[in-house]
């Protein structure tokens, strides 16, 4: 069991301790004595929390699944923003409980990760979605797509970022002559948006030039 | 602002109206200057060259008359002489003894002396004796009856009108006197002074382009210094006549015979009742006045146009020097430092120097109020993070405690189910704390941007705008992977919260794109919705009105602190567009 925090450590001691399916069979105060004690004692499921001095609980996580992979990782933290979470679960743990559940959760959940499974507190698990608004099938544009090469390049120089003004300097054109190529370009290619130009861009290799 | 500029203009000088004295250029006022000081100066030896050239016409006009006069003196004086030379011939010995071939002897003598011919005629006209001819040959009759009759009818000396000599067929005109014998008329006797008026023109020393005239008491032409074949023996114009007889002397304009426009002055010669008239052409006349007003506005000319440059370059100066100022002010008005190079016009240099240290003091205090800013950044972040730490960390870890102690009590309650009701309004209590500590926690300063870094922090954030709203948002990121610098990463992602709340607050969008990329040496951040935009206006200072529209100034300072720049873009129903540039 690894938290800072004497009190809150005592406390996740004795609800644990309780279970009878349960043996502590170490406890840190600190990422580094975590991995430390990892290491020797081999436990089946750490109990870690994300805020720890000397090493953070997310660097633990990493440290601990190239250093012991069969060692499940469970994590215990106030955190509740689920990009904490994205970046846990992209790092192999086994689970991420809130503290503020602990109290009622911890038993199941370090049941649930010992046996190999998945356990999201539920109170954020509802968060967790796919990639934001990723629309990848809207930016492939069908093949007979041509563009002149104005077109082209107003496109080119708006997907790599730059305002209407400065495509319009940069060419030698006024900025309304910029806004109707980009109008439409933008609508011979079915985009609504910068952003679904920029990921076209990034496919046409246009931004590695 | 221009507006204010005229009242204030219109205000100061008074003289001139407001419209004119807001649209002249230094320039202008210079040349206007000048030519205030030139013009009077030029008029004033216009007037003086003019009045001198004018004194010299009326004394070449004068000088005229005096010739004319002096000419008909010497005339009346040369014809008097030859006068008593015929009255010595008149009264010669040959005509008491009768021997008229004597006679003719003597008077060729003296005719081929005075190159002049000698007539000798009887009182009815018969000539008697002429030294053209030989004495003896036949002899006709005196063309010029009228003269003899008057000598006959006077026995006074007289000048007859010019006729042809019907001997020699030349012009012919002759002091005519009488010759007595015992007291009766016997003859008259004349000498031909034609021949002689060509030198006693000469004798007068005239001018060449001068036109002496001399005529005859008819008003017949019988000499003329210029083209005399041609017009001697012609009889004057009746109009002109009448003016040479109405007085002795005088003057008057002429168009000569010749077509020439003449100032004339004229003079009559007492004895022979002849006009000597002098005319001077107008182009020798009024020479003087035409060159002097030639030269007047060659010279007047020149000098203008040199003092008009002369302004022009001053004029030029002055307005290099001013123009060059108002770029110092707008430079010093941007915050920057100037290093004023030398105007050579000591206000001008004066004011440059004073912009050159206001700039400095400006640049100065614009530092030091962006250090302040800075350090009030940074520490408010500080102060933020340790608060957040503090609640995560501390409070929020008590709160855990806490509701382990209530679990761990839990089974003492069991008997007793008001105190396990109790128990677990309290557990509940305990965790609508948590989450609230949270929540503050992260409004202060959200620690996935410090453990975790801005991608991912960036992406939580839009995720709960996206559940949170009904904005569909677009992101796309590509940092590869890197940290950014702290200072950066935090000004982007409160850049990105106020754009954010922008949209969310006035756009109406329906759709929202944030790009954050990594290229070319920057970070940049676009945020783009296809909300109702606003009209920026096509002003120099459209995107300052924009930036201020959007409530972003604070976001231009706080970019301003990491050297980053905002740009703005945006036209009505096409959605804005925020531009946030770093350099890395």
């Amino acid at each position: 069991m690894v938290d800072d925090h004497p009190v809150v450590l005592a406390g996740l001691k004795a609800l644990v301790g309780a279970d009878p399916d349960f043996t502590i069979v170490g406890e840190a105060r600190d990422g580094r004595t975590a991995l430390h004690l990892a290491m020797q004692l081999a436990p089946n499921v750490v109990v870690l929390d994300i805020s720890l001095p000397e090493m953070n609980g997310i660097e633990l996580a990493a440290a601990l699944r190239t250093e012991r992979p069969d060692c499940r990782v469970l994590v215990l933290t106030v955190h509740e923003e689920r990009a904490y979470l994205r970046q846990l679960l992209e790092l192999g743990v086994g689970g991420y409980l809130l503290k503020r559940s602990a109290a009622d959760e911890l038993p199941r959940a370090i049941r649930a990760v010992a046996a190999g499974g998945t356990y999201l507190d539920p109170a954020i698990a509802g968060k967790v979605v796919g990639d934001l608004g990723r629309g990848r099938s809207q930016s492939q544009p069908g093949e007979s797509v041509e563009l002149s090469d104005r077109e082209t390049d107003v496109l080119r120089m708006v997907a790599s970022g730059h305002s209407n003004k400065a495509i319009s300097g940069r060419l030698n054109i006024s900025v309304k002559t910029v806004e109707t190529y980009k109008a439409r370009a933008m609508e011979k290619l079915g985009f609504h948006s910068r952003v679904e130009l920029v990921r076209y861009a990034a496919d046409q290799g246009w931004l590695r030039e | 602002m221009a507006s204010g500029t005229t009242v204030a203009r219109s205000a100061g000088t008074g003289w001139l109206p407001a419209r004119l004295t807001s649209q002249l250029s230094v320039r202008a006022h210079v040349v206007g200057l000048i030519l205030v000081i030139v013009a009077p100066l030029l008029a004033f030896s216009a007037v003086l060259v003019l009045r001198s050239a004018i004194n010299e016409q009326d004394v070449m006009a004068n000088s005229v008359r005096e010739r004319a006069r002096a000419a008909a003196a010497a005339i009346d004086h040369q014809l008097g002489s030859l006068r008593s030379r015929v009255l010595v011939l008149a009264s010669s010995p040959h005509f008491q003894t009768g021997n008229l071939g004597a006679f003719h002897d003597q008077a060729a003598a003296l005719a081929d002396k005075m190159q002049a011919s000698v007539v000798l005629t009887d009182p009815d006209g018969q000539e008697v004796v002429n030294t053209r001819a030989r004495f003896g040959d036949p002899l006709p009759v005196t063309p010029d009856l009228d003269a003899v009759r008057r000598v006959v009818n006077t026995i006074a000396a007289d000048v007859s009108s010019l006729t042809r000599d019907p001997v020699s067929n030349e012009w012919f005109i002759s002091i005519n006197v009488p010759v007595l014998r015992d007291g009766h008329l016997a003859y008259v006797l004349g000498v031909n002074v034609a021949p002689l008026l060509p030198r006693m023109m000469a004798d007068l020393n005239l001018p060449s382009e001068w036109l002496l005239t001399i005529a005859d008491r008819d008003g017949r032409t019988i000499a003329r210094s210029i083209e005399a074949e041609r017009f001697v023996g012609e009889m004057g114009r009746p109009a002109v006549l009448q003016r040479l007889r109405a007085s002795d002397e005088g003057w008057f304009p002429i168009v000569s015979r010749d077509g020439i426009p003449m100032y004339n002055a004229f003079a009559h010669v007492k004895f022979s009742d002849w006009i000597v008239s002098i005319g001077i052409p107008d182009d020798v006349l009024f020479g003087p006045v035409r060159r002097s007003t030639s030269l007047l506005i060659l010279s007047g000319g020149t000098a203008l146009a040199v003092v008009l440059l002369l302004a022009l370059v001053i004029g030029q100066r002055i307005a290099g020097a001013i123009s060059g100022l108002m770029h110092y002010a707008d430079v010093v008005g941007r915050g920057e430092r100037i290093t004023p190079a030398a105007t050579g016009i000591r206000e001008t240099d004066a004011v440059a120097r004073s912009l050159q240290l206001a700039g400095e003091r400006l640049h100065q205090s614009a530092q030091e109020r962006s250090e302040l800013l800075q350090r009030t950044f940074t520490a408010q972040e500080a102060e933020r993070r340790r608060i957040a730490r503090e609640l995560h960390d501390s409070l929020g870890q008590y709160l855990t405690a806490l509701r382990l102690g209530f679990t761990a009590i839990e089974p003492h309650c069991a008997c007793n189910p008001a105190a396990q009701q109790r128990l677990a309004r309290l557990k509940s209590l305990a965790s609508d704390l948590g989450r609230e500590l949270n929540r503050i926690a992260w409004e202060l300063r959200p620690m996935a941007l410090d453990d975790l870094g801005l991608r991912r922090a960036v992406t939580q954030y839009l995720e709960e705008w996206a559940d949170r709203s009904r904005l569909q948002i677009d992101l796309e990121i590509n940092l590869d992977d890197r940290r950014l610098p702290q200072a950066i990463e935090t000004a982007l992602f409160r850049v990105l919260q106020e754009a954010i709340t922008n949209v969310v607050k006035h756009s109406r969008a329906d759709r929202v794109g944030v790009i954050l990329e990594v290229g070319n040496g920057e970070v940049r951040l676009i945020v783009e919705d296809d909300g109702q935009g606003f009209d920026l206006g096509a002003g120099q200072d459209s995107m300052e009105l924009g930036i201020q529209h959007l409530g972003l100034i604070g976001v231009r300072e706080r970019l301003a602190l990491v050297g980053g720049s905002l740009e703005l873009e945006s036209s009505p129903r096409g959605g804005t567009t925020v531009f946030v540039r770093i350099p890395l």
